[in-house]
């Protein structure tokens, strides 16, 4: 680059020299111009002279004694102009004047020139000296102008020539300077550990440096290829001459004639006379290159590390950066809430510090309208019923408005339909939309409404709503707010009402306290009385207050500590319930003493609550009772031994009553068969009847014996199906008197509890009856089935078509040996139904009977 | 000959004990008996200490041989001095007569005498019926599964 630019400034040297040198010659061409002139001007004034009135220059003539004869006019407007006088005339002469005059003697003639100044003006005076007429004339002429340029051209050239002069030594100085930088600049060439040579177009090197011709030897006029490689062409690898090309420098690796790696960079170059040329420069990097290989290895397992450890901390980064978006979201919500915090403080301190949120409702409200720019809310609250709701607080709408929708049913409007499913609901577009529940509020031209219920605890206590006309829906922040204070008002308002209910918990357990009739005591671990219901105050003939912080064993017991039999006393030890019946004649009386521990919230024991129930009365009637328990049993062992003695009477009736029977129907039947022939008719007849009253009789005393073991039997309840029962029964009896066309319907599946046998016998007799009354009726129906009453029992029934009964008699039927047919209509002993009814009386149950004469019979149980 | 006399003795040594203090019931019995063909002898004894006199050789029946045992005893329950309960018990405690068919036959049709008496080991228990026409099907019966069917252990 220094030598670039110390060319150019010889080059710009140069030029000003030439430039100089050339305004010198036009300036000596002037001057040749300028004598030519003045010669000529000089003639003409000659000429001129002969004619000094006309002379436009200044003409004098002076007198050897140096006054002025004469001058022209040209002279005196010369003096105007300058503004001087006629006497200042003599400033034309030239000052040596006088010695002119003087030695005008001793010239014959002559001309002498002078300059003359006068004033600013200077002016050339020809002084022709005229001996014979001892005078001399003077012609001038102005010079000014010429003067002034060739005092301008003077001081030009001196400067000029100063210029020359400096800038002539500036170029030796510079060119000293190029030549010991040029050779520095070689030197530092030669002393750089990286070759630097120059590249010809035709493959000669014009320059190479010390490290370039020390690995390589001089080129000696050899082209690259030749005295490198010893080639006779180019190499083919070569980059270097690329430049050429295209003019821009390039960077590659080439392996020199020495085996090694060198990093070359060739840049374009021009010769100092423009000729271009290459400058190439070598870095040798074959240690390098090795250690960039081992770097390399180094590297990728750097790289590896660090790749794992980037990745770690990217996730790391991932992570963080997971947390501050949402640390950012957090503060984003934060910082929109800010507006509302102050709305939702104040509304919270109005409902906190309220005795009556229902009525402070009306101001928050108003305050959140202003603040959302609504124009109406209502507030709805649920009524005693849990049905409908009552406007307790509303704005923005009339007083007869209001009055329309002060009652709304569950259900009914957007509040009713919020308040049924305890859901918001926002109602947004209303005046384009056709949901029937916004009619109320489209109404009242409101465009967007939003109802809150007020929730607490999975309790609806009413709802809350607000609506603006001016706007067709609200924001998320806005629905936001309402949800917000409606969550305040729902917490006020319960609290409020836990609160009412607590205090008339309070009260009622007061109530319930004082008027429980038991003595109650609540008692610490000390024996002192904590607090006494009023019947326990009376007892001890105080008021509940007096007895407080009284020893409990002193005041009831009049001891001087705890009785022995004291449950409160085991109750502080053991902490469980104990019970003592206690007498103590102080208080008139027995008692039943219970004591319960009373426990805190975490656990350990204050005291016992000590409950004296009197059972004085209790005691006198447990002794009565006793008395009669004592009577009773008496009784029913006497009643056993009847019982027994009964059982007995009846067994040996059954024995003692058949056995002589039996030898009557015996002996009868022996009469008939061996002894008929010697009888009449008559007496044969009353043979017959003779048997046949035995057989009666002995049916009569098995029935009897029946009934009276169905009374006496165990009974055993299990699951009898008294279908199948029914179906057995009919089965047999139709078996009986196969001749017989009776239609059987039994219903099937008919389940009861009860005692198998018993049931059976039971069925039995009714069916057994039916078949019997129905033997006259050729076409004859026996039911069996269940139906249900209206509340619900289960009743089952017998039914007929035979021979029916009247009504009249319908209350006998069920009393033993009651009959209302004779024996030879329809046979019977009058026990069958008896013992019916006592079946289902020992099932608990009740029967009874329908029938009309002719008709049929119905027997109707349930069990 | 000697097949009937055989069967003859056969009868007399397959004879049945009827223990009943009824007279009239003894004749009525023995009456289903006969119309019923049953011709085993029948030693008829009219309570219980007889009936036990009878099977063990004492008191009235003291030095009867004691090898011939009856083929059935017809036991009434209701009886003075020893009742029938009492002495099927007897009869089953003791060695001799542990196997013997016993059958009540009884008016009482009382539930605790029946179980009591197949509670004790009766064989059989049989109701006298009133109708004397079914108080012979049930001795038909009885003769004919005891007496005919029955192989004696």
């Amino acid at each position: 680059m220094e030598d670039t630019d110390s060319r150019e400034q010889i080059g710009q040297l140069q030029n000003i020299i030439a430039e100089l040198q050339a305004a010198n010659r036009e300036l000596a061409d002037v001057n040749a111009c300028l004598h030519v002139r003045i010669e000529e001007q000089e003639e003409r004034t000659r000429r001129f002279a002969s004619f000094p009135h006309l002379n436009p220059n200044p003409v004098l003539e002076v007198a050897a004694s140096g006054e002025v004869t004469f001058f022209n006019p040209a002279s005196q407007k010369i003096l105007v102009e300058l503004g001087l006088s006629q006497e200042n005339i003599s400033d034309f002469l030239p000052v040596d004047m006088g010695v002119i005059l003087r030695d005008l003697a001793q010239q014959e003639e002559s001309t002498l020139y002078r300059e003359v100044a006068l004033g600013e003006r200077i002016f050339a005076a020809t002084v022709h000296l005229v001996p014979q007429f001892a005078a001399a004339r003077i012609y001038a002429y102005d010079i000014t102008e010429r003067k002034r340029a060739e005092e301008s051209l003077r001081t030009a050239h001196a400067e000029l020539e100063i210029r020359v002069r400096e800038r002539t030594a500036e170029l030796h100085k510079t060119m000293e300077a190029l030549g010991t930088e040029q050779r520095r600049f070689v030197e530092v060439l030669d002393m750089l550990p990286v070759y630097v040579v120059l590249l010809a177009p035709d493959y000669h090197v014009p320059f190479a440096n010390r490290f370039f011709r020390e690995r390589f030897g001089e080129s000696a006029g050899r082209r690259c290829f030749e005295y490198l490689f010893g080639r006779n062409e180019p190499c083919e690898v070569c980059e270097t001459f690329k430049v050429l090309q295209d003019s821009k420098p390039r960077e590659w690796e080439w392996t020199g004639p020495d085996g090694r790696i060198y990093s070359i960079f060739d840049f374009p170059f021009a010769d100092a006379d423009g000729s271009p040329l290459i400058l190439e420069m070598g870095i040798d990097i074959t240690e390098l290159t090795l250690a960039e290989a081992e770097l390399a290895e180094h590297r990728y397992h750097l790289e590896d590390l660090v790749g794992r450890r980037t990745r770690q901390l990217e996730e790391t980064n991932e992570q963080l950066q997971e947390e501050i978006d949402e640390r950012e979201i957090i503060e984003e919500a934060l910082q929109k809430s800010n507006g509302k915090l102050a709305l939702l403080a104040e509304s919270a301190r109005l409902l906190l510090t309220s005795e009556s949120p229902e009525r402070i409702v009306r101001t928050i409200c108003e305050k959140v309208m202003e603040h959302l720019g609504c124009h109406v809310f209502f507030n709805y609250l649920v009524d005693k019923t849990g049905q409908r709701m009552h406007l307790n607080a509303y704005a923005g709408i009339g007083a007869e408005t209001a009055a329309e929708i002060e009652w709304l049913d569950f259900g009914e409007a957007v509040c009713g339909c919020v308040a049924l499913d305890g859901r918001r609901m926002v109602a947004e577009d209303i005046a384009n939309s056709s949901d029937e529940r916004a009619g109320i509020v489209r109404a009242l031209g409101i465009q967007a409404y939003a109802c809150h219920p007020l929730i607490y605890q999975d309790r609806t206590l009413g709802t809350l709503s607000f609506g603006t006309r001016d706007r067709a829906y609200f924001s998320l922040d806005e629905l936001e707010l309402m949800s917000t204070i409606t969550g305040q008002v729902a917490i006020a308002m319960a609290r409020k009402q836990a609160e009412g209910a607590l205090l008339r918990a309070k009260q009622e357990w007061e109530r319930t306290f004082d008027s429980v009739p038991d003595l109650i005591a609540i008692l610490d671990k000390e024996h002192r009385i904590l607090r006494v219901n009023r019947a326990m105050a009376e007892r001890l003939e105080a008021t509940p207050d007096q007895c407080v912080d009284l020893n409990c064993y002193q005041c009831v017991h009049g001891m001087s500590g705890p009785p022995a039999f004291c449950p409160h006393s085991l109750s502080l030890i053991d902490g469980k319930e104990h019970v003592a019946e206690v007498h103590e004649d102080r208080l008139g009386g027995d008692f039943l003493v219970t004591t319960t521990p009373l426990l805190d919230e975490e656990g350990k024991m204050l005291g016992t609550v000590h409950v004296s129930r009197d059972i004085t009365e209790r005691k006198r009637d447990e002794e009565k009772i006793r008395k009669l328990n004592d009577k009773l049993k008496n009784s029913i062992t006497q009643l056993a031994a009847a019982n027994r003695e009964l059982e007995a009477f009846s067994s040996s009736v059954s024995h003692d009553l058949r056995a002589p029977l039996r030898s009557i129907a015996g002996f009868s039947q022996v009469l008939q068969e061996d002894y008929a022939d010697r009888l009449d008719e008559e007496g044969r007849d009353a043979l017959e009847r003779i048997l046949a009253g035995t057989h009666r009789m002995g049916r009569l005393i098995d029935d009897l014996l029946n009934l009276s073991r169905v009374t006496r039997a165990e009974m055993r309840r299990e699951r009898v199906n008294l279908s199948g029962l029914a179906e057995r029964i009919a089965e047999s009896l139709a078996k009986s008197q196969p001749e017989r066309q009776v239609e059987w319907r039994i219903a099937p599946d008919v389940f009861v509890e009860g005692d198998e046998h018993l049931l059976l016998v039971a069925l039995d007799n009714l069916l057994r009856n039916a078949f019997k009354f129905t033997a006259k009726q050729p076409a004859a129906t026996i039911e069996f089935g269940a139906t249900e009453q209206p509340d619900g029992e289960k009743v089952y029934f017998v039914k007929d078509n035979g021979a029916g009964f009247d009504m009249s008699y319908a209350g006998k039927l069920f009393s033993p040996f009651q009959r209302l047919h004779t024996t030879s209509e329809f046979p019977g002993t009058g026990i069958g139904l008896a013992t019916v009814k006592r079946i289902i009386n020992r099932h608990g149950g009740r029967v009874w009977i329908e029938g009309e004469p002719d008709k049929g019979t119905v027997v109707f149980f349930a069990l | 000959m000697g097949e009937g006399r055989g069967r003859e003795s056969d009868m007399k040594n397959k004879h049945i004990l009827l223990v009943e203090d009824n007279p009239d019931d003894v004749k009525l019995t023995l009456r289903a008996l006969k119309k019923n063909n049953i011709l085993n002898k029948v030693v008829v004894v009219e309570d219980g200490v007889e009936a036990l006199d009878y099977l063990h050789g004492t008191g009235r029946f003291a030095g009867r041989d004691l090898s011939i045992m009856p083929q059935l005893v017809l036991l009434d329950l209701k009886m003075p001095k020893l009742d029938g309960l009492e002495v099927l018990q007897r009869i089953r405690e003791d060695e001799r007569t542990r196997i013997l068919p016993v059958v009540i036959l009884t008016t009482s049709s009382e539930d605790r005498d029946r179980i009591e008496s197949y509670k004790l080991g009766a064989n059989s228990y049989i109701r006298k019926p009133v109708d004397f026409n079914q108080f012979l099907e049930a001795v038909q019966q009885l003769g004919l599964y005891w007496l005919v069917l029955n192989e004696a252990p």
